[in-house]
């Protein structure tokens, strides 16, 4: 897919674990899982907030574009 | 009102019974369509029209049974919308429509065959339309799982 999830990157920089994050925005570690593997189709925009509050990041630091070969 | 669970098992009884009463049927339709040749005064080749399509029918009605018996057990394990349903329904809408194009040709040697071919190939449109929901449902379930 075109959209890269760079949520472990983040997870990596602000030391924070799996689990732990899974706590802190209200989902199971499997949702978490397939957000980071990239299997996702969608996100929602509350996901996506809790996510930025959690790791006091922005969406851009998360998501990223990459054209498709 | 019966409650998803209830009405779901109260289908599958109902499909053990209708499984039950075609092996019946299987056994006795010798002596039911000599009964019916003579009580009705049909003529007697239409004994043989009638044996020779009920008895090619009869697997195509057995598979389409066991087919929604699966299917039923499915529904009643949560799993609704998922490929094998699919798989189920398309095997009843393709023993549906053996059933029409056979009572189809049947009609030409015994006329209410007819009846029974439009009333079969209605029932395949109406399978064929239920497997699309079916495939759309499964496409949107999955859709909705993987929005996190």
């Amino acid at each position: 897919m075109a959209i890269v999830v760079n949520l472990d990157v983040m997870m990596a920089k602000r030391k924070i674990s799996s689990g732990e994050l899974a706590e802190k925005i209200g989902i199971t570690q499997a949702n978490l899982s397939i957000l980071k593997t990239g299997k996702a189709r969608a996100i929602r925009f509350s996901t996506l907030e809790s996510i930025c509050k959690a790791l006091d990041c922005q969406p851009a630091d998360i998501l990223e574009y990459k054209e498709e070969e | 009102m019966l409650s998803q669970t209830k009405s779901a098992k109260l289908s599958l009884y109902l499909t053990d019974f209708i499984i039950a009463l075609f092996c019946a049927a299987a056994v006795f339709l010798p002596r039911f369509t000599k009964w019916y040749i003579t009580y009705m005064g049909r003529p007697a080749n239409v004994r043989t029209v009638v044996l020779a399509v009920c008895y090619t029918c009869l697997p195509f009605a057995l598979l389409a049974l066991f087919s929604l018996r699966q299917l039923l057990k499915n529904i009643l394990r949560g799993d609704t919308f998922v490929t094998d349903n699919i798989k189920r329904l398309n095997i009843l809408f393709l023993c549906c429509t053996a059933a029409a194009v056979i009572s189809f040709f049947s009609g030409y040697f015994y006329l209410p065959f007819y009846i029974i071919s439009v009333a079969a190939a209605f029932f395949s449109l109406i399978l064929r339309v239920i497997k699309n929901v079916f495939r759309s449902a499964i496409e949107i379930k999955a859709e909705n799982e993987l929005t996190i």
